[in-house]
């Protein structure tokens, strides 16, 4: 027989660097012959979209820039600014101020620039549409301020960084400012279980997620979903077996990560966009976060449904199976 | 230390008797390949490397697939994805699409093909349950000679066959059931897709006015072959409801052998056995 239950969790998690680690990154622009803003930060892409996410902040900082104008370099520490690590949820709070940052400063310098041509003063520019105008409309394109600063001898490049507020590292009593940002979440999670295979059937998870203010949403929604399934591999399926120290489970056969037909119907994510005190961003981690609810909602779930806590991971068939016979001996 | 040879030749013949005289030269350093799906992993896994790969899919004897007067007949070469682009088997035989949808991915479906995973001879093969409770025969060659060998007799143990080494399984061949049956296929595995079974299930059910009329269960994974479930003309005659269906399970229950691996406890395939068998009844149950 199966059986539905719905289950509750809610998580929270720090994200960037902790205990007195500096969370600093730095993003270095550059406007070139083609008319094109380069923009390179070393800041590695798992897959998360920082490159996107980048552009899309120096995009809105430059007028709302259309996005082919925007060409990001690929993340070298050789060649490109310190981005730091890809780790503690952290990229698009730290980098994402420092590209805020520079992309600023990238407009004061073509203000600054576009302003002898326009005969005033570089507050009195004004940049949209790619063109700089002055108060009178009269206006100057992207190629005269290129052609204008070699006559004068001045790169069009700039850079700018963000440090993230300092945390310091706890005291004896495990008191101090050790973390600056919290992130939050509630998920729902429906499940059918089968009672006499113990199989479990996750039919859908709401997310409520607070990562401060989004800003790129189908990267954000993208990061809840892949986060989920990720999270339903350790709930169900992924399990590492060993046997006198030899792994039993020695490959992608045994060990068993979500195929796409263990991700659910449906996974929706809410943003409650409450912003964070630092930067200009209002944005928080989210990476990590996403992926804690999982595994509680689930199990609270599958409670629900057939009344039994299964209290290891993963909840595979046989654990699901032995604890509601262990719970009704005479089924 | 062993010393291998140095070179697979790679051989493609174009006639049934060519392809049976390269395995007899062979010997056991010659494989046949179809899709190559399970054995290529399997040569990983033994660290053997074959005198020669002997590719069948070039003898198009082998790529025959036909249904005529309802005797399906389906060739040594021919792929899952093929036998699933054929309607009429689809609609006829719903229960061994399910199966056969059940295994791999589609990529994995493009190459893998029936008669490999018969040959291949692992109790979790999804498709074999259905074959069995269908009463396929396996058709094998030398060129010369040919023989017809049903299914359980042909699959001996966990990668044992009964195949003579300058034989060929050239197809296979069943009867379509009359419409009065019911097919079920079942499985259970650690996901859903791309996993070796933990269980599996085929199940062929006919009624006479509400009453069995004839049935018959093979279970996959449950011991070193795939086992057809005896002792069940006990209840031919009697009417599906619950009480049968759990004399119906006491019986499959018997027949199961199953052992502990890495994928889950003899305890948990004896307990998955009995909720599978009951899902798949009491899924015709519902139906009818």
């Amino acid at each position: 027989m199966k059986k539905k239950g719905i289950g509750f969790a809610s998580a929270w998690q720090g994200s960037n660097l902790h205990f007195g680690h500096p969370d600093v990154s730095t993003v270095l622009i550059e406007l070139r012959e083609d008319q094109k803003f380069y923009v390179g930060v070393a800041a590695a892409d798992l897959g998360q979209g920082i490159p996107e996410t980048t552009a899309l902040i120096v995009s809105r900082v430059l007028g709302n820039l259309p996005l082919d104008k925007i060409v990001m370099i690929d993340p070298d520490t050789g060649a490109t600014p310190d981005g730091g690590a890809t780790g503690a949820s952290r990229q698009t709070s730290v980098t994402g101020n420092a590209a805020f940052n520079a992309a600023n400063n990238m407009l004061d310098l073509l203000k600054s620039v576009s302003s002898e041509l326009l005969n005033t003063s570089p507050s009195e520019v004004e940049f949209k549409s790619a063109a700089f105008f002055n108060q009178d409309g009269e206006n100057v394109t992207l190629s005269d301020v290129i052609d204008e600063a070699k006559n004068i001898g001045t790169s069009l490049s700039v850079i700018g960084s963000f440090k993230a507020p300092s945390t310091e590292d706890l005291d004896e009593k495990g008191q101090g400012y050790g973390v600056n940002q919290f992130g939050y979440a509630t998920y729902v999670a429906e499940v059918e279980v089968d009672t006499e295979t113990g199989e479990v059937d996750v039919l859908k998870i709401s997310t409520f997620v607070d990562a401060g203010r989004i800003i790129r949403k189908i990267g954000a929604e993208m990061q809840v979903e892949g986060g989920v399934t990720m999270a339903l591999g350790h709930t169900l399926t992924e399990e590492f077996k060993q046997e006198n120290g030899w792994p039993l489970t020695d490959s992608f056969t045994t060990y068993l990560i979500p195929s796409i037909y263990d991700v659910p119907p449906e996974i929706s994510a809410h943003f409650v966009e409450e912003e964070v005190p630092f930067g200009q961003l209002g944005a928080k981690g989210l990476a990590e976060l996403v992926l804690v609810p999982v595994a509680p909602a689930v199990i609270n779930a599958i409670y629900d449904a057939v009344g039994v806590y299964v209290t290891s991971l993963p909840a595979t068939p046989e654990r699901v199976l032995q604890a509601i016979k262990d719970q009704t001996p005479d089924l | 230390m062993e010393v291998k040879s140095e070179r697979t030749e790679y051989l493609f013949p174009k006639l049934i008797d060519e392809a049976c005289k390269l395995k007899e030269k062979f010997g056991a350093g010659g494989r046949f390949l179809a899709g190559g799906t399970d054995l290529l992993l399997l040569l990983d896994q033994l660290n053997e490397k074959p005198k020669a790969l002997i590719d069948i899919n070039r003898i198009p004897e082998l790529k025959t697939f036909t249904i005529s007067d309802s005797l399906v007949t389906i060739g040594a070469a021919v792929t899952y994805n093929e036998i699933l682009e054929n309607n009429e088997l689809c609609q006829q035989l719903p229960f061994l699409e399910k199966a056969i949808r059940s295994i791999g991915g589609v990529q994995v479906r493009n190459m893998a093909t029936l008669v490999g995973n018969i040959a291949n001879a692992s109790p979790a093969g999804d498709s074999l349950p259905a074959l069995y409770v269908l009463k396929a025969k396996v058709c094998t060659t030398d060129g010369t000679n040919q023989r017809e060998i049903a299914i359980e007799d042909f699959i001996l143990g966990v990668r044992k066959i009964n195949l003579k080494p300058n034989e060929l399984i050239s197809h296979i061949k069943f009867k379509l059931p009359k419409p009065a049956f019911h097919g079920e296929f079942e499985k259970i595995g650690l996901r859903k897709a791309m996993a070796i079974s933990l269980v599996s299930l085929a199940l062929l059910i006919s009624l006479d006015e509400l009453k069995i009329d004839e049935i018959y269960i093979a279970l996959g994974s449950v011991a070193p072959t795939v086992v057809n479930v005896g002792g069940l003309d006990a209840i031919i005659g009697k009417p599906l409801n619950q009480k049968t269906i759990a004399e119906i399970v006491a019986i499959a229950a018997n027949n199961a052998k199953p052992i502990d691996d890495v994928r889950g406890s003899a305890e948990y395939r004896r307990m998955a056995i009995t909720g599978m068998v009951k899902r798949s009844l009491n899924k015709f149950i519902d139906k009818n």
